[in-house]
C-alpha cells in the first residue's frame, strides 16, 4: 500500500455490534438471535423486526451462504474505492437467513452469479474484521 | 360492485412548474413559492381561498412548515410536511382528496420542491451518499460503506441483476425503455434531454453500477412543482380542464434483509394496484396511458409487472417491442419521465398525468380516458398509486 492510497472506512464497533466484531477478530461469526420469536436480527439491534422482544442470544453462524444479488460498481463514490473500480458490490444470504453486505473476493467479476454458494472469510483491521465471501 | 365513495370526489385543479434542471439563483422556498403561485393561478383562484398545504421537500431538504408563513397563507384548515420520498406527490393528492371528501379543507395545494445541484458540480455529487461517509461508520450499518455499498444506484443496479438473473431480463429490454422515453421527451418543450437516442447509444452510455448504464438512472434537477386538488363539484366551473381523482392505494411491503424478503422483484405497486384499481373500478386492461415512476428504467419494468399489465417476470418481452413509446399499445411516461424529462420525484409523473388528463400534451397528446400515475421511493420501499381521468366518475 502506498502512502497515497486513501482509506476505506472501516467499522467501530458500538455498543450492539461489539460482540459480533470481537467474535470477528477471532475468526467466529456470530448473529443476534431473538430470544422472543427466533428471527435472527442483522444489524445488531434492540428490537427484534418480526416480533418486537428485546431477548436475544448471540449464536455462532456456519459463515455459509448464497449470493442474493450484486453489481459492478463503476461510480466513483469514496475516495478510497477509487483504485478498486470495477469492484463488485454483493449481498450474501447467510444460510441462517440473514442477508449481509459484501464483496466476492478469488474470482473475477464476471464469474459472480446470482445464486453462487459462497464461504466467509474474514479481511482483518487492526481492531476489526469485515466479512468477505469467496466462492466454494 | 357498489361505486366507492371517495371515487371522483376531487379533481386536480391547478399545475404549476418552475424550470427545471440546472437552474440556480432560487432557494427551495423561492421555487416553491413559484410553483405555488403558478398553481394558484391556474386554477384560477386567490392565495387566500386556499385553505390546504401539503409540502414534500427533496433531497436537498429546503422546505418544511415554515412555508406556510413565506406564503402568507392564512387561512389554512390542512397542513403537514409529508415525506414518502417518490411516493410522497401521489399520497399528497390522497390525502387532499380524503380531507377534501372529509369537509375538512376545500382547495389544497401540494408542493414539491428540491434543488440539490449546485453551479459546477455533478448530478452524482448532487446524490451520490459517500460524502457524508465516516472514515469509522458506527455499528453493523458500516458494512455498507465498507463494501463500497453507497449511493441509491447500489440498490437498483442489485435489484435489477436479480430480476435478470430470475426471468432472463436482459440489457436491451431496459435499453428500449430509455430508448422510449427519450423518444417521448423530444416532444416535450419541458424535458431537459431532447436529443433522440438510439440502442447504441444506451449500450454505449457508461456503466454507472453494472447493471445499470448512465441511460438506465433519472436525471437530477433542481426546481418546483404545485398542484391544487379542489372538490369536483366545483372543479368543472374552474379553468382548466379537471382532472378527477377515480383510485388510490398504497403500497409498503418493507425489506426484512433476510431470506424471504422480495423487495427487489416485487414492489409495494402490487399492493396499490389493487386498492386503487378496486376504487376506480377498473382494471389495467382499462388503462390508456401510464405516468410511472421511473426514477431507473428497471422501476418501470417492475411497475408494470406489479400492476398486471403483465405477469411478474414477464416485464422485459412485454416491454420489447416498443410498446411505450410514442405510437405504441401503452403509452408510458409521455412526457420523457424522469429519465429524459426532469426529476421532480412523484411530481414528475403526477404533472405529465395532468398534463395529459387535460388534453394539454400537444404532439405529445395520447389517448386519456383513464391514467396510471405511480410513485415509488426508497429501493422500491415506497409506494403510492393514482388513477385519474378527465371524465367525472359517473354517479
Amino acid at each position: 500500500m502506498t502512502q497515497d492510497t486513501p482509506a476505506k472506512p472501516i467499522p467501530e464497533p458500538d455498543e450492539q455490534s461489539q460482540p459480533f466484531f470481537d467474535a470477528a477478530m477471532r475468526g467466529e461469526l456470530l448473529l443476534m438471535k431473538c430470544g422472543g420469536c427466533g428471527a435472527f436480527r442483522l444489524p445488531a439491534r434492540q428490537h427484534c423486526d418480526e416480533c418486537l422482544s428485546s431477548e436475544f442470544t448471540w449464536e455462532a453462524a456456519a459463515g455459509t451462504g448464497t449470493v442474493r444479488s450484486f453489481g459492478i460498481m463503476h461510480q466513483r463514490y469514496h475516495p478510497g474505492f477509487v483504485a478498486d473500480i470495477p469492484y463488485n458490490v454483493t449481498i450474501v444470504e447467510l444460510d441462517e437467513g440473514p442477508q449481509l453486505p459484501t464483496n466476492i473476493v478469488g474470482v473475477g467479476n464476471e464469474e459472480i452469479r446470482v445464486g453462487m454458494r459462497v464461504r466467509l472469510e474474514w479481511e482483518r483491521h487492526s481492531d476489526v474484521a469485515i466479512p468477505k465471501f469467496r466462492p466454494v | 360492485m357498489p361505486r366507492h365513495p371517495l371515487r371522483g370526489v376531487a379533481a386536480i385543479t391547478g399545475l404549476g412548474m418552475t424550470p427545471m434542471g440546472r437552474v440556480f439563483g432560487k432557494s427551495e422556498t423561492e421555487l416553491a413559492a413559484d410553483a405555488v403561485r403558478l398553481a394558484i393561478a391556474d386554477a384560477g383562484l386567490q392565495k387566500l381561498q386556499v385553505d390546504g398545504l401539503l409540502v414534500n421537500a427533496g433531497i436537498s431538504n429546503g422546505i418544511g412548515l415554515g412555508l406556510q408563513n413565506y406564503l402568507g397563507m392564512k387561512n389554512l384548515r390542512l397542513m403537514n410536511h409529508m415525506n414518502g420520498a417518490g411516493s410522497t406527490a401521489a399520497q399528497m393528492v390522497q390525502y387532499a382528496t380524503m380531507a377534501i371528501a372529509a369537509g375538512m379543507a376545500t382547495h389544497v395545494v401540494c408542493v414539491f420542491a428540491d434543488a440539490p445541484l449546485r453551479a459546477g458540480t455533478s448530478a452524482g455529487a448532487a446524490y451520490g451518499g459517500a460524502a457524508g461517509s465516516q472514515s469509522r461508520p458506527r455499528g453493523m450499518g458500516g458494512l455498507y460503506p465498507a463494501s463500497g455499498y453507497f449511493g441509491t444506484n447500489t440498490p437498483y443496479a442489485l435489484a435489477a441483476r436479480r430480476h435478470m438473473a430470475l426471468y432472463g431480463t436482459t440489457q436491451e429490454q431496459l435499453g428500449i425503455i430509455a430508448v422510449g422515453q427519450r423518444a417521448w421527451a423530444t416532444k416535450n418543450p419541458l424535458a431537459q434531454m431532447r436529443d433522440p437516442i438510439t440502442l447504441a447509444n444506451y449500450h454505449a452510455s457508461r456503466w454507472i453500477v453494472e447493471p445499470l448504464h448512465l441511460l438506465d438512472c433519472c436525471l437530477v434537477s433542481n426546481g418546483a412543482v404545485a398542484v391544487i386538488v379542489s372538490p369536483a363539484a366545483i372543479a368543472r366551473d374552474m379553468p382548466n380542464p379537471p382532472v378527477y381523482v377515480w383510485g388510490m392505494g398504497q403500497g409498503h411491503p418493507g425489506d426484512s434483509r433476510r431470506a424471504g424478503t422480495t423487495w427487489e422483484t416485487e414492489t409495494g405497486g402490487a399492493i396499490a394496484a389493487k386498492t386503487a384499481f378496486a376504487m376506480a373500478g377498473v382494471g389495467p386492461a382499462d388503462v390508456t396511458v401510464c405516468e410511472l415512476y421511473d426514477c431507473y428504467t428497471y422501476t418501470v419494468l417492475v411497475t408494470l409487472e406489479d400492476y398486471g399489465f403483465c405477469r411478474k417476470g414477464e416485464g422485459g418481452p412485454f416491454v420489447e417491442d416498443g410498446k411505450l413509446g410514442p405510437g405504441g399499445s401503452l403509452p408510458t411516461n409521455t412526457g420523457g419521465g424522469e429519465l429524459s424529462g426532469y426529476y421532480m420525484w412523484g411530481m414528475t409523473p403526477l404533472s405529465e398525468a395532468i398534463i395529459q388528463g387535460r388534453g394539454a400534451g400537444a404532439d405529445r397528446q395520447v389517448k386519456n380516458d383513464l391514467i396510471l400515475c405511480t410513485g415509488n421511493g426508497g429501493s422500491l420501499s415506497y409506494h403510492a398509486a393514482l388513477v385519474l381521468s378527465p371524465h367525472r366518475s359517473e354517479a
